[in-house]
């Protein structure tokens, strides 16, 4: 369920890790399969995500360095929907890691391999996905503005935002169907439902909250499309994953983003149980979970890092950009459980007040 | 038909498009047939019970309806415009309509979002002529999103407009006017009658390409405009119910298909193309 968003901070475990990689390595030395062709010594493992600065920034930061120093060959596979869905089955299939959300990631549990003890666990991420989740950050998604559009102050929370009489203007808001995002919860938050009673989620209510800002909407199709909707002010605030607020400050505007209420989503990778090379995930799992690396990670993307130990790397005007950052309070998780039950209702929900 | 050329050569000629469609079009279509009974056919039932996909059915079509008057109307006048201008007035006006041709149509629609978001260029050049002042409510409305539709459209209705006025004999213009013919009978009895066929051929490729618009209704008409196909998408992207996908997908083809059927046995469609 929800929760704030700084847990305790855990180091031994990521020492522990390291220990374990260590002897992991020495095991798979031993009975290595004979390398398909070449030099390298160590076999492959074989990822797939969305492509993009991401997969860029996670070559740089992690596999770059994971293949020079092991020898094992980090392949990246851009990411096909029939693969995935027929490994979270339980069939055997070609990937190693594979990028899921976390509805996909409890729903499909039991085909799921759950990390060894000595891989460093994900101590920023909700408990129940924290055995299973790899290599991962954290998105906000939140609402933001151009510091000049409230010059005494923007809106301090969801009650806030549907204020329209106070804080005027269109709101920049997800309008591809099957996008909703934090829709439901914001709005149930705006109508003051408290935060520990937000699941499950009274959706009739939320509709009808939705339809009271409805006119003041401007829908966006895809993310980047906040970028133009607020920098011309055809919008006064978005709501939207805070990289595209992040993309303006990086062309020099000035952007508030509220941290207060906003929602953190993990997004990260998962092995799956029929995966060929799982004692290679394995071991880049924990490579993937060292602070030091993450905070490359961080500083090119700043996405929220999965472990809080990453923070001690980060200077402070980063961190203080990041989901889950320091000073960054008040922020909530989503129950992905219930996500992850009700998801046909949810996305044909929105569908329906979308089109309605 | 060249009177030198037995029967046996020209269906020799018939084979290699027979066999790109049997590849590109077969091949998909059966493979969508396969897929729709993923979950053993009831996805063909199912869908008609998602009031949804109803709506979005009915939308499509109206908003096709719609598209294809407009684009008809305006592609008669700019197609008669461009027979009628000097030649070089005739070229600008040509150019345009393949500029845009040959424009990638998201490219197209992001520029018409460029221009009609509340403080969007028509925002800009009104504000700065002193006629409006609050940012402009045109953005994800009807009237922001026909425009655009009629545009990437206007095309298959103004070329063939184009080669059908081609085709009258000036003299035959001459003749009528000589006769004392004043322009709305000019107009009527005969650019009209061959002008016709084309608008109609033309008018039936528009409303059958029409029934697959997506991004351009969605972005600009706003999400209350969500057509089949922004539904197709939603089904096996975001809800992994490719059964359900590919049974709207067949549905969407079969109308296509049974929808030109029918404006052929009206209008004899097939013989006026070519």
């Amino acid at each position: 369920m929800h929760r704030t968003a700084a847990p305790g901070r855990n180091r031994n475990r990521s020492l522990l890790g390291l220990a374990g990689a260590a002897a992991l390595a020495i095991a798979m030395a031993g009975c290595s399969t004979p390398a398909a062709e070449g030099e390298t010594s160590g076999g492959e493992v074989v990822f797939a995500d969305y492509g993009g600065p991401t997969n860029e920034s996670r070559q740089i930061a992690y596999f770059d360095s994971f293949q020079d120093e092991t020898g094992t060959r980090v392949v990246s596979a851009s990411l096909q929907d029939a693969i995935m869905y027929s490994m979270l089955e339980g069939e055997e299939g070609d990937y190693d890691l594979i990028q899921v959300s976390s509805d996909s990631l409890i729903k499909y549990k039991e085909n799921l391999a759950v990390l060894p003890d000595g891989v460093p666990r994900a101590d920023t991420f909700p408990e129940e996905i924290q055995d299973y989740a790899v290599g991962g950050f954290l998105i906000g998604i939140t609402q933001g503005w151009l510091t000049d559009t409230f010059p005494d102050g923007g809106p301090q929370d969801w009650a806030d935002f549907f204020d329209t009489e106070k804080y005027p203007g269109k709101r920049a808001w997800p309008g591809a169907p099957g996008s909703y995002d934090a829709s439901f919860e914001l709005a149930l938050l705006a109508d003051g439902v408290a935060p520990e009673d937000l699941y499950p989620l009274d959706l009739d209510r939320a509709v009808a909250k939705l339809d009271s800002i409805r006119d003041d909407l401007v829908f966006y199709e895809s993310y980047p499309e906040v970028q133009t909707l607020l920098s011309t002010g055809s919008a006064s605030i978005a709501v939207s994953v805070t990289g595209q607020f992040t993309a303006l400050m990086n062309q020099g505007l000035d952007v508030t983003v509220q941290w207060n209420e906003a929602f953190l989503s993990p997004n990260f990778f998962v092995i799956p149980e029929s995966a060929e090379n799982k004692e290679a995930a394995y071991e880049l799992a924990t490579w993937l979970a060292d602070g030091e690396r993450q905070a490359v990670f961080t500083e090119r993307t700043f996405y929220g890092p999965a472990n809080e130990a990453t923070f001690d790397y980060l200077p402070e005007d980063v961190a203080s950009k990041l989901p889950g950052g320091p000073g960054n309070d008040g922020s909530l998780y989503f129950d992905e459980q219930y996500r992850a039950d009700y998801l046909e209702e949810l996305t044909s929900s929105y569908t329906e007040w979308l089109a309605g | 038909m060249q009177p030198t050329r037995t029967q046996t050569e020209k269906r020799w000629l018939l084979w290699p498009p027979l066999a790109f469609f049997a590849i590109a079009l077969g091949i998909p279509m059966a493979m969508l047939l396969v897929q729709s009974f993923d979950r053993g056919g009831g996805a063909f039932v199912e869908m008609f019970t998602m009031s949804s996909f109803t709506a979005a059915l009915l939308r499509t079509l109206v908003m096709a309806a719609v598209v294809t008057v407009l684009t008809t109307l305006i592609g008669a006048v700019y197609g008669l415009a461009i027979w009628a201008a000097p030649r070089w007035f005739s070229g600008i006006l040509l150019a345009w309509l393949m500029l845009s041709l040959w424009t990638s149509i998201v490219v197209r629609t992001v520029g018409w979002m460029l221009l009609e978001i509340p403080r969007g260029a028509i925002y800009w050049l009104l504000s700065s002529l002193g006629l409006v002042e609050e940012p402009i409510e045109l953005y994800q409305t009807a009237l922001a999103m026909y425009p655009a539709m009629v545009a990437v459209m206007l095309p298959f209705v103004v070329l063939p407009a184009m080669t059908a006025m081609s085709s009258i004999d000036r003299e035959q213009l001459n003749a009528a006017v000589i006769f004392g013919a004043g322009p709305t009978l000019v107009l009527r009895s005969v650019i009209l009658p061959a002008l016709m066929p084309a608008l109609i051929s033309g008018g039936v490729l528009v409303f059958v390409m029409s029934l697959g618009f997506y991004v351009t209704p969605l972005l600009l008409g706003g999400p209350a405009n969500l057509t089949v196909s922004g539904l197709i998408n939603l089904q096996v992207n975001t809800l992994n119910r490719p059964d359900l996908g590919a049974s709207m997908s067949l549905l969407l083809v079969a109308a296509t298909v049974v929808i030109y059927l029918i404006a052929d046995r009206l209008f004899k469609v097939s013989e006026k193309w070519g």
